[in-house]
């Protein structure tokens, strides 16, 4: 769904065709001259460029050196929030941001048009770098959550949390479902389908044990959907007092410490944060 | 600051502000190109032509209906103008159609009726989750809404005014909406009936008179079998603007534009109606 959101962003093109402005429905494009630039939407321009009648030029944040930039913010452990914005690779006076759903676009504008871009297989690596140090980021940032609401349950759970993460579009959708679960299921499932009200949960521990089995569960099960994304599957709940127990899935849980850093829980993971360290 | 600056949904262009005021409702939105006003001295400064207000709403609409677990009010009106559209552009599309004379033509053809695809994939969806909903909790809307309206309170009731409505009323279910839920509603009560119901004893006496209850009907007043939406899951939003005002439960940061809110979606529902928050599919 966000690819289809994301469709309706605004790329430059440059025609190779003459065309005389066109009216759609959601606004009118056009006229197209040849050789010159012309701003439409990213569908149309996909299209076009399928038909090989035009050029995509590649917006500016999809260059090396504005991405890798975005890495080494990204990369940075200090940084716990996500990278915000930046000067213009060309013109500092202007504020550039990575766009909502840039991923959509950088994906679809990369099978469609490699031959725009410069250095596309680079900008490939970044991309791939950038999205899982965001998804380790998004990981702690949940498990942060979830401790942060360690000692309540059901009705004391807070009501509105201000997510500073940052979210773009693909983590919205990747990691909107599990946290959603996950505070159900601290706060007694009072949610969409989850009717089994406070008396189910029982007293205690059990609520949020039962929320972060889900988040584990939701975690894992979203792994095996995606494929070969190599998202680190989130460590078993901690608790953060007490000596090492064993959880009920067999699972040792340790104690958590202040300031940790970004974990190495899978061993795929761990080579690959070994590239950056 | 940083939040502000890192969630606005900005078009590839950086944090310009170069977007023109989207045109009214019309037939065939108006380019809004400043042809004029372009300055080419970056690519960033170009102002692409806004969309057109109509097709914003319903994107906006379905965002919403989509990500939120009970029926949201309907903006008939959006509705209404999107299939004129629709209507307009495929007569449009089809006198192209027998009139392709030139590449160029075809090419035409061939994007308006890509987009007639997505305009309508869109609005179908849109309705569709509605009539969703409806299926879901059917006798509680119809009960909440009994014919498609909510009745509110107006604040600024004032009552010398003669003008001044005492209510303020939102539409949730349109009328074919509404004649859907009736006659599903009759089929459903017909299928419990049919199954479980005529099995029951019809009453239930208790020992206090005037306590006896009917087991055959699922709203007796003893006990309510009808379940509404429920409307107390967490939702993902985005801010729309700055000094939100809160009209819920609990408490609440003052979020500003761009900010990600995740929230039980009972206290944000009117925020939504009135388009201060959006949600996240």
């Amino acid at each position: 769904m966000q690819d289809f959101l994301s469709e309706d962003t605004k790329v430059e093109i440059v025609p190779a065709f003459d065309c005389p402005t066109l009216s759609f429905i959601s606004c009118d494009y056009g006229p197209f001259i040849a050789g010159m630039s012309v701003p439409v939407p990213l569908w149309l321009a996909v299209e076009l460029r399928k038909q090989f009648r035009c050029r995509i030029t590649p917006p500016p944040w999809l260059c090396e050196s504005y991405l890798t930039e975005v890495l080494n913010y990204e990369k940075d452990p200090m940084n716990e929030t996500f990278f915000t914005s930046s000067e213009h690779p060309s013109n500092p006076d202007i504020q550039l941001t990575l766009p909502y759903h840039y991923q959509s676009i950088a994906r679809v504008l990369i099978d469609v048009c490699p031959g725009d871009i410069e250095r596309v297989k680079s900008i490939n690596v970044i991309l791939q770098d950038i999205d899982f140090l965001r998804n380790s980021k998004s990981v702690n940032i949940l498990k942060r959550l979830s401790l942060s609401m360690d000692g309540t349950e059901g009705e004391e759970v807070q009501r509105n949390f201000n997510m500073r993460s940052g979210w773009k579009g693909m983590e919205v959708q990747e990691f909107k479902g599990v946290t959603v679960k996950m505070l159900e299921g601290v706060r007694g499932g009072e949610g969409e389908g989850r009717g089994e009200g406070r008396g189910g949960r029982g007293a205690g521990n059990d609520g949020r044990k039962e929320g972060r089995r889900k988040f584990r569960n939701e975690r894992r099960r979203e792994e095996d959907g995606m494929g070969g994304d190599e998202t680190p599957t989130a460590k078993p709940g901690r608790k953060p007092t007490g000596t090492p127990t064993i959880d009920e899935d067999g699972l040792e849980v340790a104690q958590i410490e202040e300031g940790e850093e970004l974990e190495e829980p899978t061993r795929q993971g761990a080579q690959r944060l070994r590239r950056f360290r | 600051m940083s939040d502000l600056i890192g969630e606005i949904d900005s078009n590839l262009f950086g944090g310009l502000n170069s977007f023109t005021q989207p045109s009214s409702s019309s037939n065939n939105a108006s380019a809004d190109f400043n042809a004029d006003d372009d300055d080419s001295s970056t690519s960033s400064n170009q102002s692409a032509a806004d969309l057109s207000g109509d097709y914003e709403s319903l994107m906006q609409a379905w965002k919403n209906e989509v990500a939120s677990p009970s029926l949201l009010p309907m903006d008939e009106d959006v509705v209404t103008t999107i299939i004129l559209l629709l209507k307009n552009q495929e007569s449009l599309t089809s006198r192209l159609a027998s009139s392709v004379s030139s590449p160029t033509t075809a090419l035409q053809l061939n994007l308006y009726r890509i987009e007639l695809d997505r305009t309508k994939y869109v609005l179908a969806d849109y309705l569709r989750t509605r009539i969703r909903k409806i299926e879901r909790n059917v006798m509680w809307y119809l009960r909440a809404y009994p014919d498609g309206y909510d009745y509110q309170p107006n604040p600024d009731f004032d009552q010398h005014d003669a003008e001044s409505p005492k209510e303020i009323k939102t539409m949730y279910m349109s009328d074919k909406e509404l004649k859907f839920a009736r006659g599903y509603e009759k089929l459903y009560e017909k299928h419990m009936y049919t199954t479980v119901l005529q099995h029951l004893p019809e009453t239930v006496l208790d020992d206090q008179p005037g306590l006896d209850f009917n087991l055959r009907k699922l709203d007796d007043a003893r006990q309510n079998m009808i379940d509404g939406p429920k409307e107390g899951g967490y939702v993902l939003g985005r801010c729309l603007r700055n000094g939100v005002e809160w009209q819920g439960e609990g408490d609440w940061e003052d979020y500003k534009k761009g900010n990600m809110i995740l929230a039980i979606f009972g206290d944000v529902k009117p925020m939504v109606v009135n388009g201060d928050i959006e949600l996240c599919p």
